[in-house]
């Protein structure tokens, strides 16, 4: 195990930032650290880099244990939010910093320096000072640095956060093809779901100091451990029941005036009464007619958005639900029409109320 | 906003601006200008023309040590007062402690305190005490009056400081020793050699506490120019004054075009 992080707490005062986390990290493998903004994803972060110490708990690197090592005793590369250049260096002298402070010999500091410089495309910018320089590029700056140390992992703090969107999804493709051709066991912070998603090989959706659902982005999309962590990642609507009836063929749920709803026994916790439903909008088929298991609504608002349209469906209860089709099958519906939404029990997730 | 120049508002600012910068240049040009003239006595618009003062300035040997003992405090003086200044701003800047604003407040406030009550207080308390002797004693009451213009000036410098910088540094394997030398110092540098350069100043021409403290053997250049105006005011005490205001011209141009040429 290369990284691996021991029940970790911190707590600042009275209040507990980051509560008895514990993960670990095989070579290579990079997770993202999702949460809101206070969930606990950057103090986590920053116990990893050694600025902040844990209350408890133990960080080890390649088995060893580095939780009360100070900073710049660590082995890891840090890459900020806000890229911390150094303003009084050259992009090549931010790079050499690093190489300077183990005692690296000039000769194999230029190759490695240039390598880097090849390798995020910084040829031509090597004698510029930071200012003088893109967003993009800082950013780019700011990862050769962490990179050119070799360091045991790659930190990295919503690096994406100061670009534009256009070249947020290229430079994490980018970064992504990088880490997996170093190899570089990394772990990277963000509130963004779909960047965490695009990159990450596991995904930790935090809340509230703890990991609510650690898994693969399918596996934390389809299948959300909590509620929390259906309404974080992607769209999900919500319908409260309760269980009415338990047999062979499955459970059912009486949603109120909605109509009810029989899922595979499965989906249901044992002595689960009162549940919320989660189905994603996708995962609701519109017909005209009745279908198996529908409910009935009327249409309030159709959003056309060329690939894919949005509809949404107003339940006799008052709730309302999103269901997602493609654009080219919205045609039939009309604002006031009425619609029958069904929902497949494979694609539901039923949550304890 | 933009004023146009020619409409009668625009016309009284220009004429306020250059009435304000007459009265702040004009004195000194005078000081400079006058001992020029071929006179025994000062007169503005001087009358002849001669270099006979200037020379004499030069000439003098108490002026030229005055100056060499004024730059040597003011040199010491700078140096010391920019390092404990440095210190104590990174203190209050970085750490939040118990008196924080006291001690602030504390250090600030020689700038309030009229120098002739530290002039007196000092050499009282030197006499009494037999610390230090000579110059030393006239270096450590400039430290005292200087080190708050360099927490002045550094103190916003610090706190403006981004602090992720030193982090990084310390992330790649730098010391937080290394981080403050390598890091910190050379990114508040311009702060810093402003609050170098006003301590210099500030001590080099502080009359008072010179008066009182300096030592009797080695008078600092103020004291001397101070005791041969209260003689009689000579042309060769303007053509000191006058020396120095052209020294000032000549290190101002020359940081000009050094600053501009770094930038480039």
């Amino acid at each position: 195990m290369e990284i691996e992080l021991r029940n970790l707490a911190k707590s600042f005062g009275a209040t507990k930032v980051v509560n008895d986390l514990s993960f670990s990290l095989e070579k290579g493998e990079m997770i993202a650290l999702l949460g809101p903004s206070g969930c606990g994803k950057t103090t986590t972060l920053r116990m990893m880099a050694g600025f902040i110490g844990p209350t408890s708990g133990a960080i080890l690197v390649r088995g060893q244990d580095v939780t009360r090592l100070p900073p710049h005793k660590r082995d890891s590369g840090l890459v900020f939010q806000n890229y911390a250049l150094f303003p009084h260096m050259t992009v090549t002298e931010n790079i050499a910093f690093g190489l300077n402070r183990r005692g690296i010999p000039r000769e194999e500091q230029k190759a490695r320096i240039a390598g880097m410089v090849e390798k995020l495309k910084l040829k031509g910018l090597e004698q510029r000072y930071p200012k003088q320089l893109s967003g993009g590029q800082q950013q780019r700056v700011a990862v050769a640095r962490a990179l050119v140390i070799n360091p045991a992992i790659l930190l990295l703090d919503e690096p994406f956060s100061n670009l534009d969107a256009k070249l947020r999804e290229s430079t994490g493709i980018e970064l992504r093809r990088i880490q997996r051709e170093l190899g570089l066991t990394s772990i990277f912070v963000t509130h963004d779901q779909t960047e965490a998603m695009a990159i990450a090989d596991k995904i930790a959706v935090m809340n509230g100091g703890v990991i609510e659902q650690l898994g693969s982005a399918s596996e934390i999309y389809e299948t959300p451990a909590t509620r929390f962590v259906a309404e974080f990642i992607g769209k999900a609507n919500f319908l409260t029941g309760s269980v009415v009836d338990r047999s062979a063929s499955g459970v059912r749920i009486d949603l109120s005036s909605a109509g009810a709803l029989v899922v595979p026994e499965s989906k249901v916790g044992r002595d689960a009464r009162h549940v919320e439903v989660m189905i994603r909008p996708e995962n609701v088929v519109l017909t005209a007619d009745p279908a198996l298991q529908s409910l009935q609504g009327v249409v309030d608002v159709i959003s056309y958005q060329g690939a894919t349209a949005h509809a949404i469906i107003r339940l006799p209860s008052g709730l309302t639900l999103t269901a997602e089709c493609k654009g080219r099958e919205a045609g039939w519906m009309s604002p006031g029409g009425k619609v029958f939404a069904s929902l497949q029990p494979e694609s539901v997730t039923v949550f304890r109320h | 906003m933009t004023i146009d120049p020619r409409s009668p508002f625009g016309l009284l600012l220009t004429a306020i601006c250059i009435i304000a910068f007459a009265y702040l240049i004009l004195p000194i040009l005078v000081v400079v200008v006058a001992p020029l003239g071929d006179t025994g006595y000062l007169a503005f618009p001087p009358k002849g023309f001669t270099l006979r003062w200037y020379a004499a300035a030069l000439d003098d040997t108490r002026y030229l040590s005055g100056f060499l003992t004024s730059l040597q405090i003011g040199g010491a003086v700078a140096l010391l007062s920019t390092i404990i200044g440095v210190l104590a701003a990174y203190g209050l800047s970085r750490y939040d402690f118990p008196g924080r604003s006291l001690i602030e407040a504390l250090f600030l406030s020689p700038l309030i305190l009229p120098t002739l009550v530290l002039a007196v207080s000092l050499s009282l308390f030197f006499t009494r005490t037999g610390l230090l002797t000579g110059t030393g004693r006239l270096v450590l009451a400039h430290i005292i009056v200087c080190t708050p213009y360099v927490i002045r000036v550094t103190l916003p410098v610090l706190r403006r400081f981004d602090r992720t910088l030193e982090e990084a540094a310390q992330n790649l394997g730098a010391s937080p020793i290394q981080s403050f030398f390598l890091i910190l110092l050379p990114v508040i540098k311009t702060g810093i050699i402003a609050g170098c350069v006003m301590a210099f100043i500030t001590s080099f021409d502080e009359v008072v506490l010179a008066l009182f403290l300096a030592s009797p053997g080695e008078p600092t250049l103020p004291v001397i120019i101070y005791s041969a105006v209260q003689l009689g005011f000579e042309p060769t005490v303007a053509a000191v004054s006058g020396l120095l205001v052209i020294l000032t011209c000549v290190f101002m141009v020359l940081y000009q075009i050094l600053g501009v040429a770094r930038q480039d």
